[in-house]
């Protein structure tokens, strides 16, 4: 074996002996399991109006009810004959207009359904459960179209209303003549087929936390790296040894990315064990992203959807546990190199610019924290121009490793320039 | 004893091309402070012994020669190698001051990380890690945990980190310090063996410790070289010399009242002596290491 690879071997072993590395990876798989398993532990109850009589039942067998429902309906397309049977299933529901006072004193108007409660309890449970059947299609039109239109739309005006939709985003996010050429030669396919998609909407759901614990572990775990060294002494050992101002640096990074990237395999792949053990995914995998994020423009199914932001997960922590050496390696602080990584964290998933600044608003929606979470692919915004354009994540999965690299250079010429001083 | 030190893609034989070590001008200063002040030596084979109180700037020339602090000015080369080169480093042994380990690494694996470090093969890397464990009398304890080892234990470990690589210049940073009377008397052999072959640079405030192995002084005031040579007897007593020149600056850190001159230095300089006497007869022939008197046992050094 290579000098290289023994020391590698050995950097991973400081790693892995570190008693924070495996604090925050059980803390980081037990949050992600009470993610996956903690809304199954909600009760529903049903009271019968009639007879007073409660019903519990848990959210699992809600979720397995909701879902043999919805399954029914999978592989069918939205078109004029399927709007056509879930109308006539709601078609005892009225739209009410009623006024709402929200919480900052503004009056709203805001629709309400409700349905008739006809006097023969036979009738009433019938037509329950008529509606209960197409509740999954009610629900996904509704989204589209509002509370009124629902029962009147057809497949035309349904259509339109989702472009128009797009078209309102397109405005919103500033979009270039040419983006918006772009879109019209990518944009998704109409008429879309219905699947139930509760199993892949919450993997997609949960990516954002996947991605922001993922982080703060590189954070906890790789701060210290550089930082331990100095604070041990050590570093005066490993500076003047033979390899040690340049391959130990080598055999740090990569210990480092493969540790990081191991986790974001890991999480990401119990995470989707977990939610296919609970809600399974079938057909669901094949289902147009538009069943989940009804306006997204882009041409691409659930399962393209969910594969495309684990290996953007993948990139951006190994972007992250290079920041986080990079960090160590000039702050020499595990304290201060954690700081800077939660604040760095913390800060692009909270921070937000207006759209209007569009530079400055694509850059932020382009750092890991905004770009590895579903509702991006709300985001048409493109790089690009003279008709060659890259969407945020094509954009993402050449720019993560770019940035890593980069880091990793500016590590080194810090790691380089490391001198022993002030003990 | 055959050794060999990659310089530049090749090999010098230490046994017949003699490395020098030329330090060439250098200081160091921070802001208004300077730490070390022109420094010119140009050291060969053998045991040299730096002198100076605290804060005399020891630490930051050694630390220099170890190219682990980039001097202000000035220019440190071995064997014609800058101190920045990837072969000067593989010709540098290094025990610092304050010597650092990783505690939950066992006292082999810390060796066998250090001699990857320090560009040796994996074999090879396993054969010198165990000739060196049984040097410093490790062996028993290798499989260990460092964080379960004695301070005299962790020392000796230091020690053979530094010999791994067979350097052609070792620089030891206060050894002795923190070791028990036997102990120290084992270093000294070490490094005296040390200097047969190689350039040993030794920093140490204990005098006897110097006036026992080192074939050459280096005595440091206020970052300059303040003597340089070997110590003949016709100038008196080394440790009376070097009291002379820092006791004051001894008595101002240890916020004592200054003794007359000659009643309190005598008293410091007899008890180091029973010391010294004490550790050369606590030390047995039996380790392997010879146990002869200390003049004796460094004569062999005596050019």
């Amino acid at each position: 074996m290579s000098q290289l690879g023994i020391l590698y071997q050995y950097e991973m072993k400081k790693i892995l002996k570190k008693k924070m590395t495996w604090i925050s990876f059980c803390g980081v798989v037990l949050v992600m399991a009470f993610c996956c398993f903690g809304v199954l532990l909600n009760r529903y109850v049903l009271t019968d109006a009639q007879t007073g009589e409660s019903v519990y039942y848990s959210a699992y067998e809600r979720a397995m009810d909701r879902q043999a429902r919805g399954e029914k309906f999978n592989g069918r397309l939205i078109d004029d004959i399927l709007l056509r049977e879930m109308q006539a299933a709601y078609a005892d529901v009225q739209t009410q207009e009623q006024e709402r006072v929200t919480d900052n004193a503004a009056t709203n108007v805001s629709a309400v359904t409700t349905a008739e409660v006809p006097d023969d309890p036979a009738e009433a449970e019938r037509l329950s459960q008529q509606r209960r059947q197409y509740e999954a299609i009610y629900n996904y039109v509704r989204g589209v179209v509002g509370n009124e239109e629902v029962h009147t739309v057809d497949a035309a005006a349904f259509y339109r209303a989702r472009q128009q939709m797009i078209r309102d985003y397109e405005q919103a996010l500033c979009l270039t003549e040419g983006e918006q050429e772009y879109w019209r030669r990518h944009e998704a396919q109409t008429p879309c087929v219905y699947y139930w998609d509760m199993g892949v909407s919450m993997m997609l759901a949960s990516s954002r936390t996947m991605l922001a614990l993922t982080a703060l572990m590189i954070g906890m775990v790789f701060s210290g790296v550089f930082a331990d060294e100095h604070i041990r002494k050590t570093d005066q050992l490993v500076l003047c040894s033979r390899h040690g101002r340049g391959m130990l640096y080598l055999a740090k990074l990569l210990a480092a990315m493969t540790l990081a990237a191991a986790a974001a395999l890991l999480v990401g792949g119990a995470t989707l064990l977990s939610f296919g053990v609970v809600y399974g995914y079938g057909e669901s995998w094949n289902a147009p992203l538009q069943i989940y994020l009804e306006s997204s423009p882009f041409a691409l199914t659930m399962g393209q959807g969910i594969v495309i932001l684990l290996v953007l997960l993948l990139l951006a922590t190994v972007l992250h546990s290079v920041l986080a050496l990079v960090l160590s390696c000039w702050t020499r602080s595990g304290v201060a190199s954690m700081s800077l990584m939660m604040v760095y964290t913390l800060g692009t998933l909270f921070a937000n610019v207006p759209e209007r600044l569009r530079l400055l608003s694509q850059c932020l929606y382009l750092s890991p924290a905004k770009a590895v979470c579903a509702s991006a692919f709300y985001d048409a915004r493109l790089v690009g121009g003279a008709g060659h354009y890259l969407t945020f994540w094509q954009t993402g999965m050449l720019l993560y490793p770019l940035l890593a690299l980069g880091l990793a250079l500016l590590g080194g010429l810090i790691y380089r320039r490391w001198q022993i001083c002030g003990r | 004893m055959k050794k060999k030190t990659m310089v530049q893609g090749g090999y010098i034989n230490s046994q017949h091309i003699p490395v020098e070590l030329c330090i060439d001008n250098i200081s160091k200063k921070y802001q208004n402070k300077t730490v070390v002040d022109h420094v010119s030596l140009k050291l060969r084979t053998g045991v040299y012994g730096l002198l100076g109180a605290n804060g005399a700037g020891k630490t930051t020339l050694m630390r220099m020669i170890c190219g682990i602090l980039r001097p202000s000015e000035g220019r440190i080369t071995l064997a014609g190698q800058p101190e920045t080169c990837e072969a000067y480093r593989s010709m540098l042994g290094y025990l610092p001051q304050d010597f650092g380990y990783y505690p939950d690494f066992t006292g082999r694996e810390f060796l066998l990380y250090m001699a990857a470090l320090k560009g040796l093969p994996k074999l090879r890397a396993r054969q010198k890690s165990e000739e060196l464990l049984e040097l410093v009398g490790l062996t028993g304890q290798a499989g260990k945990k460092i964080k379960t080892y004695s301070g005299g234990m962790k020392q000796r470990l230091g020690i053979a980190q530094a010999l791994l690589n067979d350097p052609c210049l070792l620089v030891l940073d206060e050894p002795t310090a923190g070791l028990d009377p036997k102990e120290r008397v084992r270093f000294r052999d070490l490094i005296a063996q040390a200097g047969q072959s190689s350039i040993v640079l030794l920093s140490t405030h204990i005098v006897s410790d110097v006036e026992h192995i080192a074939d050459s002084i280096l005595m440091m005031k206020e970052g300059r070289l303040i003597y340089q040579g070997k110590w003949e007897e016709s100038r008196g007593d080394l440790e009376t010399f070097y009291l002379e020149q820092f006791g004051d600056e001894t008595e101002r850190r240890d916020g004592e009242e200054k003794p007359p001159r000659g009643q309190g230095w005598q008293r410091q300089k007899s008890s180091r002596e029973a010391l010294t006497v004490e550790t050369d007869r606590e030390y047995s022939p039996g380790n392997g290491t010879g146990g002869e008197d200390t003049e004796a046992e460094t004569g062999g050094r005596q050019k």
